[in-house]
Formats: structure tokens, C-alpha cells, sequence
């Protein structure tokens, strides 16, 4: 009687499926921690461009209302300590050989519950008062800073707020902090400085 | 007579060899390398982007602090002669500036910013502003004083117009990189 032919069908040995298995497993686990990996940092980095553009637009904002002012006019007016708001006027040209300012304005920090808005105000406190928000997404304090009198993030301001301005001399440092909690529970941070110089 | 199970032909449904297994496993493994050096480079260009960002913004800043200073001050307390400082030798910000979150190893000394103006260095080492200096990317040589003559006279005293380029220079995942920012000051009269 012949031998039945076992060997085409004779399916794997023990040690090749142990051998399979485990490079199987070890394959589709890198592949889903590159995954998962790569997709985190794409995130992160796409909420940190995301907030470091809107935080930059705001700055800008900020930079430009106040660079037609003059530094003279600026209150408060005290050098070298910062402060969350400030109020302003801009030539709006010349009239009779005299500038004519604008009506004041005002961009100052907002602090509600934990969360902080930068709102811009024309005529502030007038009847005709008009106000706008630049952003809703500023951090309490800015970044690195906790509220104990010490200057925590080391640029020589203690306990500074999300919005900041210094006046250094005939500049202004503007210094801000957006912070936003993602979905997946996670902070975003981000922080800008500006520097602007008052040309009128 | 009918055939035995045992002898029917079971080439086509015998499943994966070993080395097919393996083959696989391989072709998965390259698509996961491309897959993950794309995203590595996609990364790679968010931080050069992020760089870059923080280098534009530190160009900004130091052309606002130039044009905040007093005008005819600007050249001496920015450029790289210390000697010449209004406020005695060494006292002035200089031609070098660091920029926060930029890796400054690039040219050594942990500067990541310089400012450069029309100067050159003479024998005996000390700085002049010119206007007969052959600097295409500061729009020289030109006239600097106002006297419609080109001459090579140091104008570091009497310049009316001063050109400045404001570059930064960083290491970046993707190797060195720079930024320049050149533009030309002039007195600024207040009303």
C-alpha cells in the first residue's frame, strides 16, 4: 500500500506558526504604534501652528492700531513695568498745519472666570462706546508665570497676565500667551512678542 | 473508480509559505518606513516653519527697536566696533543678538542674529560707514550723507540715509538656515 503524500498539504511546523505569529504581531503593533505615533505629533503640531497664526494675527492687530500712535499720548505711561491694557489716540493727518488725533481707544485684557479675552474698545466709557474682542482664547497669565511674586518665566516681569505692555523708552514690547484645552484634553500654549515703535 | 480525498491535487488551496509570509511581511514593512519617513518629513517642515516664524518675528522686533532709537545714534550703537559706543566703550547692544528658540551653534559664540551696515574695517581696525562699499544687497554703493557724492569718507557721523540688513542664522533639523531682512532707515520727524 503506497504512503499517502502528505508533504504539500502538510501546513506549517510548530515553530514556523510560533515564528509567524510573533512576527506578525510584532509587525502590526509597530505599525500601529507609527501610526498612532505619527498621527499625535500632526495633531499637536497642527493645534500649535493653528494657535501660533491666530495668536500672530492678533499681535499684529495689536502692532498696528497702536503704532500710528504717539508715544507721548499713551496712559498708563509707566516705564518698565507691565501693564494689561492701553489706551491710545493716531494722527489722522494734518489739518491747518495741526494733527488731528483720533478719538481714543483702548486694547486691554479681560480676565472672566479662567478665561481671558483681548477686547479692543473705541471711546471707552463714553455713550458712544464701541468694543470688539481680538480673541477669547488668552491665557490667565502668560506663559511659564504662576502668581507668586516671583518672575517665573525670566523675562524680568512678575506675575504678568496673558496681554502685557511694557514701555521701554520709545518702544513697546507686547507680549501674549493663547491657551487653548483640545479635545483630548491636552493644552495648547502659545506664545508671541511683538516689539513696536510709536511713530507719531 | 473514484479518487481518494487524499490524492486530489492541493497545490491552489494551500495557503501561504513561510517565505510568502515573510515576503509580505517585508512589503508592509517598506510602505511603513515610506509612511513614517513622510510623516517625519511633513514634521521636519512644520518645525522649519515654526523657525522660521520665530526668526521673522525677531527680524521685526529688532527693525522696530532700530527705528526707535535715536537716528543718528543707530549706526554707532548697532554696529560691531564696541569702541564707538555714545555711552562709553562696550556699553551698546552691538551688531549681535541671540534669538530665543533657534539653535545658535551655527557660527559659535551662541548668536543667533547679526546687523550689518555699509562698514568696512580699516587697517587699523577700527569700523567706517562708506558709501563706496560694493554691497549690491544693501543698494550700495550710494550716497549716504545727502551731498550727491559717492565718496569714501567715513559718514559715521553725518549719514542721512542708513541701509541695514538684519540677518539670523540657525541650525534647522533640515541643516543651516537664514533669514534676511534689509530695508533703509532714515531721520523719522515726529509732528
Amino acid at each position: 500500500m503506497r504512503a499517502p503524500h502528505r508533504t504539500a498539504r502538510s501546513g506549517w511546523t510548530l515553530i514556523e506558526v510560533v515564528l509567524a505569529s510573533t512576527f506578525t504581531v510584532g509587525v502590526f503593533a509597530k505599525a500601529a504604534f507609527v501610526m498612532e505615533s505619527a498621527l499625535g505629533l500632526a495633531s499637536d503640531e497642527t493645534a500649535s501652528m493653528h494657535y501660533e497664526d491666530q495668536a500672530r494675527r492678533v499681535m499684529d492687530r495689536i502692532g498696528l492700531a497702536i503704532m500710528g500712535s504717539d508715544r507721548d499720548t499713551l496712559f498708563p505711561q509707566i516705564e518698565e513695568l507691565h501693564t494689561n491694557s492701553i489706551r491710545y489716540s493716531f494722527s489722522l493727518g494734518l489739518e491747518d498745519g495741526e494733527v488731528v488725533w483720533s478719538s481714543p481707544e483702548e486694547i486691554r485684557f479681560l480676565n472672566a472666570a479662567g478665561t481671558g479675552a483681548i477686547e479692543w474698545r473705541e471711546n471707552p466709557g463714553a455713550a458712544e462706546e464701541r468694543r470688539v474682542v481680538w480673541s477669547n482664547l488668552v491665557s490667565p497669565l502668560l506663559e511659564g508665570e504662576e502668581v507668586n511674586g516671583l518672575d517665573d518665566n525670566g523675562n524680568g516681569l512678575i506675575d504678568e497676565d496673558g496681554l502685557s505692555f511694557v514701555l521701554e523708552g520709545n518702544r513697546i514690547v507686547i507680549r501674549l500667551t493663547l491657551r487653548r484645552p483640545e479635545v483630548d484634553g491636552r493644552l495648547v500654549v502659545e506664545s508671541v512678542e511683538h516689539v513696536v515703535y510709536c511713530r507719531n | 473508480m473514484a479518487r481518494s480525498p487524499r490524492s486530489l491535487p492541493t497545490r491552489g488551496r494551500q495557503g501561504f509559505t513561510f517565505l510568502e509570509l515573510i515576503v509580505g511581511m517585508a512589503v508592509l514593512l517598506v510602505a511603513l518606513l515610506i509612511f513614517s519617513s513622510s510623516v517625519s518629513g511633513v514634521a521636519k517642515q512644520r518645525t522649519v516653519n515654526r523657525e522660521t516664524n520665530l526668526a521673522v518675528a525677531a527680524a521685526r522686533n529688532l527693525l522696530e527697536t532700530l527705528r526707535s532709537e535715536e537716528f543718528a545714534e543707530v549706526y554707532a550703537r548697532y554696529n560691531a566696533d564696541p569702541d564707538d559706543d555714545p555711552g562709553g566703550a562696550g556699553t551698546a547692544p552691538g551688531n549681535r543678538f541671540v534669538v530665543d528658540g533657534l539653535d545658535d551653534t551655527v557660527d559659535g559664540g551662541g548668536f543667533d542674529g547679526e546687523i550689518l551696515f555699509p562698514a568696512v574695517e580699516d587697517a587699523g581696525g577700527t569700523w567706517q560707514l562708506r558709501e563706496d562699499v560694493a554691497l549690491p544687497e544693501l543698494g550700495m554703493p550710494r550716497d549716504l550723507s545727502g551731498d550727491s557724492i559717492v565718496d569714501d569718507d567715513d559718514h559715521a557721523g553725518s549719514y542721512f540715509i542708513l541701509p541695514v540688513q538684519i540677518r539670523v542664522r540657525w541650525r534647522s533639523p533640515i541643516g543651516t538656515r537664514q533669514y534676511e531682512m534689509t530695508t533703509q532707515l532714515c531721520q523719522y520727524n515726529k509732528s
